[in-house]
Order: structure tokens, then C-alpha cells, then sequence
């Protein structure tokens, strides 16, 4: 089976001339379906950068890296749009609409998806994104109404509803207390499991990496496995 | 985009007091450019009116550099008129005197200028209500009819004389009787009319020639070509002189308040801030909306949603602004209408024509507002947010 995520020889910089500052420096990973995998270092290491680069939000400059299927070095707008279809984003803030009820923040992601589905499908799917990571009665609140805990996985099922072929996360745990934080990725390495689908968790936190199939440390952009 | 109109309103009626901030602005501006419009056609449609209802196909008057509205023209020799009966065309010739008289209201004592009529009583050219029957009233010395469609500040006039018969006046300093009514309107150069026989109104202004007249009134005779008599008589009669169809003699009328005069300015710069203010209101809604949900935005991006997804956002929510702000403005501006109507006499008529301008310019508004506001999308970039 090919890989979620392939790297070869990756590099990225930032700014030019004397300031130019080189971020991740030769990375090569490769990430297989239904592994969860925590990529640690400090700040400024490069570790959002690589996770923004796998999850085409930002141009690759130069090597190779090959996304759920698709090069994108060089990837035109409607690549980047494809790629960003077939993953799931998690982020340091939940980040839902907050004039939208946790199921419609769900059905966001089933809106895109590649065959329609008809909006009871959706409306369904939603709830059964929702009751994974036990919301099942909180459909129908709004953001406001919720705790940060909550949030949280409503922000996960909304990443996982529509069966991504990759979830990303960045920091996801940040924002939530011990508990809250083991809880929400141990809910996404469960659905994950269940769907075959790997997972990449850029952190520092010490606190989860417990449950972690794979750690990559990054320093001064390069990237290293520690087990 | 049913998805990112149907994100757009959720999003704004999620906070009704901004929502129903951004309507107002938009019912502001709505009813601004309403009333300018309103009050701009009925200056058009007042300003012409006595032209509108001579009695007559071809009109002379003197010929001027620019145009010059009725009551500001200068006269020109009686015999030019005289002279266009000569044209085979032309069945009958008369002439308008015009000027402006002082009015000593018999109530208050207080003066106030007053636009007088002077024609023919034998022809009766003008085809005004309450005019064709009181032409031999108008015959007697020191007559007048009053414009029962004057602005109230001459005093009760049509009242009065409506229940108890003639009244006396001083108009010019000359004792004049008010026999009879007439209906016209008051107009942006004037407040009040009055109608007399020619003889009368070279009585009320004993400074003014009698062989100068405003204007001459030519009927031509049955099923004669207009244009062909129209050349026929320019062709004929001195250059001093303009031969006009009733359209050009309307449109001169027109042109001369609205280019001439700052009217046509002041109306058309209000209008510009209407749509302005519209536009100021509506982005100001749509900026916050944008810069508050900035992080969801780009969120949504990071999804997988496109640009464009964002900017049918933007734009539904100001065509949602737009009409949401266009009906209530609109029905205020009906209101608005009637009062203005019925206090001023200005004939304000709030059409087919005018709804559909104000709607588009509206949309426009609202649409310019939200191109403005999607700038701050580009903020709105996953990459650097995260």
C-alpha cells in the first residue's frame, strides 16, 4: 500500500539573502496508513512548517512530497484543493463556526467531498461523527455552549466525518488540561484505528506522547526518529 | 454557492444587533436616494408644467446662448408672432406674457413673490383645470385667478373663495380681485400662480412693453407635418428667435435646471453620499464580520474550501444586507412620498422605474461595500495562521 505521506529530500527556507534562514533541511519520512505518529521539537524548529507543507497549505520549495496520492511540489491551486479534501485538520483552537451547531460545524467537511452525498446522508454522518467521540447529545449546541473539551472533538469529528486519507494536527492538546488532552487523542487515535487512517500530531506535550506509535524529533531542521 | 449564501445569512443573523445595525445603514441610504430621486423627477415634471399645458404645437421664444428657464427668459417682439401665421401651416398665433408679482397676503400683510400669467382671454391657451370657464371672469379689470395648488403661505385663498366668492388682494401694490381657481402646482421657481388676461397683466406691471411678450403660441392646422412647419417658421421669422416642438420646449426647461442651476448638482451629490454612506455602512459590517471570523476562515480553507467559496460568502451576505435593507427603506420611502405630497405639493410618485433604479443601485452599493471588504480575505491564509 502506497504511503499517506512521502518526503524525499525536503527542504524549506525562509526569507533571502543574508536573513535567509533554512527550516527543515534534507527531510525524508514516510508515513504508513493507521500509524500515529508525534513529530516533537522546540520552537521554531520547523515542525508546523512541515506539518503546513503535508497539508498543502504552503508551496513546497523544493524536494519531493507526495500527499494521499498527489506530487506537491509544484502543485497548481486545484491539486493543493484536492490534497486538502483528503485530509483532516485539527488545529490549537477548535476553530468552529460559532454560528453553526456542532452537527452543521461537522457537516462543513461533508460538503466537500468528492460524490455528493444528499444532505440527509450528511445530516446522518454528522451525528455519527459526533456520538464517536461522544457527543451524541450535543448535536444541536452551539459552539458558545460548549466546554473547550468538547470543542475540541467536535473540532475532530469534524476532521474525521469525512474519512480523510491523513489527519493533521497541530498542538491539538494545547488549549485542554491533562485529561481533556490524553482524552481527545486517545479519541483520535480510536476513529483513526477504526478507519485505517494515519495520523500526524505536531506537539510539545509530554503528556501524550505515551500513546504514540512513532516519534520524529526535529532539530534545527533536521529531522530525527527517537524510540 | 447555495452552501456559502446559506453560511452567509446564518453568519449575520447570528448577531442580530450587528445585523440589524447594517439594515439601517442600508434603509438610510435606501430612502436618501429615494427622496433625491422623488424630489428631482418632481422638479423635472413641476418645472415644466407650464409648458406642458399650453395650448399649442409650436412655441417661439427669444433666442439665448444657454438655456434659460420660463421665468428667467427675456421677451422678444409680439409682431415675431404675428409674423409665423404667414407660414401656410400655422392656423393661429397667441402670446404668454410672464412675470413675477409681489403677493401682500390679506392675512398675515406679509409680501411674498408670486408667478403671473398673462394670456388671451379670446384663445384661452392655457389647458389648465378651472381655466377654459372662467376666461370672461378674467376679462373683467383687475381679475385674477389663483393656483389652488399654491403653497399655503398666500394664505386660505382657494378656501375662502371656494365658500364665500371672491376676495380682494394687493398684488403689486394694485387692488386685485381673486375670482376664480385654477389647479397647477407650485414648482422650484415658483410658489404660486396666478392667470389674467393680457390687458390685466400689463396693469399689474405698468413698467413692463406691451409689444414684448415670453412666449408665442402657434397651433397649426390639422394633419400638418410638425417638423416641416417647425423649419418652415425658423426659416422665416429672425434669428432673434427659437422655434421649439413642445418636447425641446420641456426639455430646455429641464436642461436648464438641471445644468444650469446647482439643482441638478446638489441632487446628483446627494446622491453620490447616499450611495457612499451605503457603502461605508455596509462594508464596516462586512470588515468586522470577516476580521472576527478570520481563524474559522481560514479554517475553512485548510478544509478545502476554494477562494471562491469565500467570496460567495462575502457576497451573499451583501445581497442579503442590500434587500433586507431595500424593502423597509422602500416602504419608509412611500410614506415618505405622501408626506412630502401632501405638505408641498410637489408631485412625488414612487414607480416601477424608481424602485428598480434604487434596488440596483442598492445591489451595487452593496456589492461594491462587499468587493471592498473581501481584501481582508487574504488575511485569511491557513498557512499563517497556523
Amino acid at each position: 500500500m502506497e504511503p499517506a505521506v512521502l518526503a524525499t529530500n525536503l527542504f524549506h527556507t525562509y526569507g533571502d539573502g543574508l536573513r535567509r534562514k533554512t527550516i527543515l533541511h534534507d527531510v525524508n519520512i514516510e508515513v504508513r496508513p493507521g500509524e500515529l505518529t508525534l513529530i516533537t521539537g522546540p520552537s521554531g524548529s520547523g515542525k508546523t512548517t512541515l506539518l503546513t507543507l503535508i497539508g498543502a497549505l504552503r508551496a513546497v520549495q523544493e524536494g519531493s512530497l507526495c500527499v494521499a496520492g498527489e506530487e506537491l511540489n509544484g502543485a497548481t491551486p486545484e491539486v493543493q484543493t484536492r490534497v486538502r479534501r483528503r485530509v483532516g485538520y485539527v488545529f490549537q483552537a477548535s476553530n468552529l463556526l460559532p454560528f453553526l451547531t456542532a452537527r452543521e460545524n461537522v457537516m462543513m467537511s461533508l460538503n466537500l467531498l468528492a460524490e455528493p452525498l444528499p444532505t440527509k446522508e450528511r445530516y446522518n454522518r454528522a451525528a455519527e461523527a459526533l456520538a464517536a467521540v461522544g457527543l451524541a447529545d450535543h448535536l444541536d449546541d452551539y459552539p458558545a455552549t460548549l466546554s473547550g473539551g468538547e470543542r475540541q472533538r467536535v473540532a475532530i469529528a469534524r476532521a474525521l466525518a469525512h474519512r480523510p486519507r491523513l489527519v493533521l494536527a497541530d498542538e491539538p492538546t494545547a488549549a485542554l488540561d491533562k485529561q481533556n488532552g490524553h482524552e481527545c487523542v486517545q479519541l483520535m487515535r480510536n476513529v483513526a484505528r477504526t478507519q485505517g487512517c494515519p495520523i500526524l500530531i505536531v506537539t510539545h506535550d509530554p503528556r501524550i506522547q505515551d500513546i504514540a506509535d512513532r516519534i520524529l524529533r526535529i532539530d534545527d531542521g533536521h529531522i530525527q526518529e527517537s524510540t | 454557492m447555495a452552501i456559502a449564501f446559506q453560511l452567509a445569512w446564518r453568519q449575520l443573523r447570528h448577531e442580530p444587533r450587528k445585523l440589524l445595525a447594517g439594515i439601517a445603514g442600508v434603509v438610510f441610504s435606501v430612502v436618501l436616494m429615494f427622496m433625491q430621486i422623488g424630489f428631482r423627477d418632481a422638479l423635472f415634471v413641476c418645472a415644466a408644467g407650464i409648458q406642458s399645458h399650453l395650448a399649442g404645437d409650436l412655441f417661439i421664444i427669444r433666442r439665448q446662448s444657454d438655456n434659460v428657464g420660463l421665468v428667467f427668459m427675456s421677451q422678444f417682439p409680439r409682431r415675431r408672432v404675428q409674423q409665423a401665421l404667414a407660414v401656410p401651416e400655422v392656423q393661429s398665433a397667441t402670446e404668454l406674457y410672464v412675470g413675477v408679482a409681489q403677493w401682500k397676503s390679506p392675512w398675515t400683510a406679509r409680501t411674498r413673490g408670486i408667478l403671473v400669467l398673462g394670456i388671451d382671454p379670446a384663445v384661452g391657451a392655457l389647458e389648465l383645470p378651472g381655466v377654459r370657464e372662467h376666461l370672461d371672469t378674467i376679462r373683467l379689470k383687475d381679475s385674477v385667478l389663483f393656483d389652488g395648488r399654491s403653497r399655503r403661505e398666500y394664505g386660505p385663498v382657494a378656501a375662502t373663495v371656494k365658500a364665500h366668492g371672491p376676495i380682494t388682494v394687493e398684488i403689486n401694490s394694485r387692488r386685485t380681485k381673486v375670482e376664480g381657481l385654477f389647479q397647477l402646482g407650485g414648482s422650484f421657481a415658483t410658489d404660486g400662480n396666478l392667470i389674467t388676461s393680457d390687458l390685466n397683466f400689463l396693469r399689474l406691471f405698468p413698467s413692463h412693453n406691451a409689444s414684448q411678450v415670453s412666449v408665442g403660441i402657434l397651433g397649426l392646422k390639422p394633419g400638418a407635418d410638425r417638423r416641416v412647419a417647425q423649419a418652415a417658421v425658423a426659416r422665416l421669422l429672425p434669428p432673434d428667435v427659437a422655434v421649439m416642438t413642445r418636447d425641446e420646449f420641456v426639455k430646455q426647461e429641464h436642461d436648464y435646471w438641471d445644468q444650469a442651476t446647482p439643482i441638478g448638482f446638489i441632487f446628483n451629490t446627494a446622491m453620490v453620499i447616499a450611495f457612499l454612506v451605503g457603502i461605508v455602512v455596509v462594508h464596516q459590517i462586512l470588515y468586522a464580520e470577516i476580521s472576527t471570523h478570520l481563524a474559522q476562515y481560514a479554517t475553512l480553507k485548510a478544509m478545502g474550501y476554494t477562494q471562491r467559496f469565500m467570496l460567495g460568502i462575502v457576497t451573499g451576505a451583501s445581497l442579503i444586507l442590500g434587500l433586507l435593507g431595500f424593502v423597509p427603506g422602500w416602504a419608509a420611502s412611500l410614506g415618505l412620498y405622501h408626506l412630502t405630497a401632501s405638505s408641498t405639493g410637489l408631485p412625488m410618485t414612487l414607480g416601477v422605474g424608481k424602485t428598480t433604479l434604487v434596488l440596483l443601485l442598492t445591489m451595487t452599493m452593496c456589492l461594491v461595500s462587499g468587493s471592498l471588504a473581501m481584501r481582508r480575505l487574504r488575511a485569511a491564509n491557513p498557512a499563517d495562521m497556523f
